[in-house]
């Protein structure tokens, strides 16, 4: 009688789910920090920025609507 | 020269001469944009002088446009045609809103045409300032990102340009201590 597996070896729902978010977040986040540390700084600080000039504003606009300021 | 004047015209040269850095640096040009976008309600007050007294809105406006514009031709000149042809859409809709404002006078015109564009021209460039091969992988996240950007954006435009909030007098007296 044969031992192991019948056929290819099909991996897991957790090892495929684990698979598919390591793929997905290589390529946008990791990817980007592959670098010396001066460029590792810089492409953080760039990040901030765009995440900073979209929210720091909307952050302040919604203080003055909740405080009722405007 | 009379004081007015000279913040006049410091108040051009700023806003006039910044916007052209965006050819250069598309990124950093951008946010320097921002900053002289700032600069001239910061440069009445420090300095003390109105030379843009009852026509602020209309001159603030108008070098709003101007600068978008700078961008919106980086935009136009992407490779990622996602990325291109959104920012272009985006521009037009803030353009023609901006258009559409100035001949109506309806102030709900922002809340329909906020000025999405700028944050999403920043998060490319900067993407691209990052790696210059970035590209939008999908529809999907062409929505994701502009949800991203513009949802804050749309807040901004509700307090800003539709209740007509002075924010930069609320930023300097409340988070500034400036008094």
């Amino acid at each position: 009688m044969r031992c192991g597996p019948a056929g290819p070896n099909i991996p897991s729902q957790a090892a495929r789910s684990q698979e598919r978010r390591a793929q997905y977040r290589d390529p946008v986040i990791r990817k980007y920090f592959e670098c010396d540390r001066p460029e590792r700084v810089r492409r953080a600080f760039v990040l901030l920025m765009i995440a900073g000039v979209a929210y720091v504003p909307g952050s302040v606009a919604l203080a003055m609507l909740l405080t009722g300021a405007d | 020269m009379d004081k007015d004047l000279a913040v006049l015209l410091l108040i051009v040269a700023v806003r006039g001469g910044m916007p052209f850095l965006v050819f250069r640096w598309q990124f950093a040009g951008g946010l320097l944009c921002i900053l002289a976008d700032a600069s001239d309600s910061i440069l009445q007050d420090a300095l003390g002088a109105e030379p843009l007294k009852g026509h602020y809105h209309l001159v603030d406006k108008s070098f709003d446009t101007y600068y978008l514009f700078f961008e919106a031709i980086v935009a136009y000149r992407w490779l990622d045609p996602l990325a291109r042809w959104a920012g272009i859409a985006l521009f037009a809709l803030r353009a023609g809103g901006v258009v559409f404002y100035e001949l109506t006078e309806i102030r709900a015109t922002f809340l329909v045409t906020p000025n999405v564009f700028e944050n999403f021209y920043l998060f490319v460039a900067g993407m691209r300032s990052i790696d210059p091969q970035f590209r939008i992988p999908s529809w999907r996240w062409l929505i994701g990102i502009v949800v991203f950007v513009g949802a804050p954006k749309v807040l901004q435009e509700y307090v800003m340009h539709y209740r007509e909030a002075a924010t930069w007098h609320f930023v300097k007296e409340n988070i500034l201590l400036w008094r």
